[in-house]
Parts: structure tokens; sequence; C-alpha cells
């Protein structure tokens, strides 16, 4: 089957079976090889239509005509940098581990609700168990990112 | 009817395309999420015949708008079976018992949860999730579709068959003025010796008007008293203790109970329906 799909922005095609897991085709661009095969390590975290998906459980045929982003596709945005500098201050290291699993949780939460899900956060925090970062670190991470985007709109507005 | 090129996936974007197709393949697989059907897939032992059809078909139901709505009313809401779990969690966070919320949040991580189905969860062949038990407790009922005739049942009946097309989960909106959901071990993926138990009451004028309690245990088998649920309406809050033995001997004496659970287990179960007991009023 020849599936078509969009990843980082560049068109690609490739040839693969329709309920094969879509993490070994785009592996080369920056997903991280989940040794799990089960969604539970989140090391293979992708963003599909905005929303982080584990890759290794993603059937080929869900992403045809798809947009995938894996995390390399996020670094030159703004946001994805206000979240690497919250999780730097707060002392998240930058291990690979559930790295692109949190990006990217903290991507949907921010880039879709803003700083009004404050209440959710723990909930999403808990959801991982990491040697890297802990629910606190997560939720302290995500507050201070939301605030450094803030700051930067408001820098930008006032330009 | 669309049908991704060169390739025997058909994603119809209607109910009575897939209906056809059904109608023509009865065991064609029925994929929404695809999140139990994927896990795995990339190791050999993965029997290929459960996952795909003849000639490796299989039909996908997550590009069906009708399927995709939640439609709420006074007393119940109709969720269709393809709801993404985040879209429903976010969308009923205002009208969907609280019991429901919590359980939802333990169909796998967020990640997984974008993309796993209501309707899928229930279906999943060798697992049952801490939603299923919660959704029975709500006295949650499926419409099915099988060729061109619909027919409902409880969830409690709900056995999924080759043919069978699940639309919609009618969830009563009752409300619950006490609830609980404990999960012990690992509940997403399945691990051994994992436990929810699950409870939901409605006291009223210093007694119990409505009391539901059920068990799941280790992912596959579900323990309910019913006869103990009947016998303790109408008995006033707080619980005596001899009150509360109504569900607990009933419970300690079950099969189940002393074969599937170990010393740890019984402890907690025990532990967590006398602790909702006590809340009671």
């Amino acid at each position: 089957m020849t599936i078509e799909c969009t990843v980082n922005g560049t068109r690609r095609t490739f040839e693969c079976e329709p309920t094969e897991p879509i993490w070994r085709h785009i592996s080369a661009e920056g997903a991280q090889d989940g040794p799990c095969d089960g969604g539970r390590c989140m090391r293979c975290t992708v963003l599909l239509a905005g929303r982080p998906v584990p890759a290794c459980i993603l059937p080929a045929y869900r992403v045809q005509g798809m947009e995938v982003t894996t995390i390399e596709g996020l670094g030159s945005h703004e946001l994805f940098q206000d979240i690497m500098r919250a999780f730097d201050k707060v002392g998240i290291s930058r291990c690979e581990d559930v790295l692109p699993a949190l990006v990217m949780l903290a991507w949907q939460l921010l880039s879709e609700r803003g700083v009004t899900a404050q209440e959710e956060i723990p909930q999403w925090s808990r959801a991982f168990q990491s040697r890297c970062a802990g629910p606190d670190e997560f939720e302290r991470a995500l507050r201070l990112a939301s605030k450094l985007r803030g700051r930067r709109r408001n820098e930008r507005n006032r330009r | 009817m669309s049908e991704i090129a060169d390739s025997p996936v058909f994603v119809p974007t209607t109910l009575a395309e897939a209906i056809q197709i059904v109608k023509r393949n009865p065991r064609i697989p029925l994929w929404a999420g695809g999140t139990w059907w994927a896990q795995g897939r990339s190791t050999p032992e993965q029997d290929d015949d459960q996952l795909e059809g003849p000639h490796g078909a299989i039909l996908t139901l997550h590009a069906i708008r009708e399927l995709k709505r939640v439609v709420r009313s006074e007393i119940h809401v109709d969720v269709g079976a393809a709801v993404v779990v985040a879209r429903l969690r976010e969308a009923g966070s205002r009208f969907l018992p609280p019991v429901l919320l919590r359980a939802l949040e333990r169909t796998g991580p967020p990640p997984v949860r974008n993309l796993a189905t209501l309707g899928g969860a229930v279906c999943i062949p060798d697992q049952i999730l801490p939603v299923t038990l919660v959704l029975q407790l709500l006295d949650t009922r499926l419409d099915l579709r099988r060729g061109g005739r619909g027919h409902t049942l409880a969830l409690a009946n709900f056995r999924p068959n080759p043919g069978d097309i699940l639309t919609r989960l009618r969830i009563p909106l009752t409300e619950w003025s006490n609830w609980s959901l404990n999960s012990f071990g690992t509940i997403w993926p399945r691990g051994d010796n994992s436990l929810t138990v699950a409870a939901v009451a409605h006291v009223e004028k210093g007694s119990v008007q409505e009391f539901r309690l059920g068990l799941l245990i280790n992912g596959e088998t579900i323990l309910r008293l019913r006869e103990a649920e009947m016998d303790i309406l109408g008995r006033p809050v707080p619980l005596t203790e001899r009150d509360q033995r109504i569900i607990l001997t009933p419970l300690q004496q079950h099969p189940l109970y002393g074969s599937h659970l170990d010393d740890l287990g019984r402890w907690r179960a025990t532990g967590a329906v006398r602790q909702f007991l006590r809340r009671l009023g």
C-alpha cells in the first residue's frame, strides 16, 4: 500500500502494510525508536493533526493525507523554545525517554487551551512515570512555559 | 465509498456504506482508533488472522461522522462509537457523571486517549477496561447494526460478534450523590493482579435510594453483587456495621473473590468497598 503524508512539512510517500505502525517509516525524521510497541513508553510520540499520539501503535492508514510532526519538526517554533526553556529551568533533563511525550503534551495543552487548563495539569502530568520528570516538575514547567509564552506575546504587542 | 488506493482498507464516510461493506464481508475486522489492534504489531508472535480479514482487508470507522457525534438530552447522552476518548473527556466534563470522567482518564495515557475510541474500548476482545465496568454500573445500552436492522442491548450482555457494528452508546445521566473508583496495579495495559473497584450510590432523605458496585479483577472478570445491591436499598445512612455487612459478606463469599484475588487483592477490595459504605451519607 502506498501512504502519502506530510512529515515535518515535507511531503513523503512510502510503501507499507496498512496496519503496520507508522514509526518505522518516520523514525528517520526523528521519532524515537520506542522499545515497547504498545504505546506505553511514549518515546515515539508524534503530533497527528496537532495532538500527541504514540507512533508505535499508530496504523499507517491513519496518516494517509495527514500531517505528522515529530519533535524535530517543532524545533523552530517559539512555543517549543518556551517549553524547552521551562524544562531547563525546572530541571527536567533532556533524556530520550519521555521527553517527546512531555514536550508534545505541553505543546497540546498550551496551544489548544493556553493557561486555562490549570486544573487538568496534574491529571496529565501523572500519566507518565519517568525518572527524568516527576509530576510536580512537569506541572511547574507547564506553568512556567505558559508564563514565558505570555511574556513573549506581550513583548510582541508592545513593539 | 472510499478505499485507500491499492489497499484493502475500507474507509467509509457514512454508516450506510459501512453496513454495505460488512454485508458483503461479514468477517471483516472493524478498526476505529486501532490502539489495541496495533499493539505488538511489530512482533512476529501476534496472530495476523485476528487482525485482518480475507486478503488483509479491514474496515475502519474513524471517518464516519454519524459515529462521532455526542447528543445530550435531559435523561441520557448518546455517544457515537467512534468518538475519541480524549474528545469525550473534554466535551463531557460538564455533563458526564464524574465517575465516568475518571474512568475515561484510565483508558491509557493521554497520547493513547487521543487515538482510542469509546466504542473500541468496550469491544477490546481480551481485556476489560475500567470504563467498561463504569458504563455497566451506569446501565449503558448499546445500539448495534447488523445488515439493515438495528438492535439495542445492555452493555452487560454484549459480546462482540462478527458482522455487528456498534454505532452508539446510550449513557443515562442519573444523579449520583456518591461515587468511588479505585484502581490498583497496572490497569493499562493489562497487568497481572490489577483490580478496579467502582461504586455509585444515590442517597436522598437519609436513606440509600440507589446503589451499584462492581469489581474488575485482572482486567478480565467483572464481579457484581446484584442481590446485595437490592438489599441495601432503603437503609438509613450512615450505614451501621450490620448494614455494611449486607454488601461485605456476599462480596467475601463470592467464588471469584476467593479464586481470582490474592490476599493483598482481597484486602484492597474489602477496604475500598468498606470505605465507600462508610462515607455514604
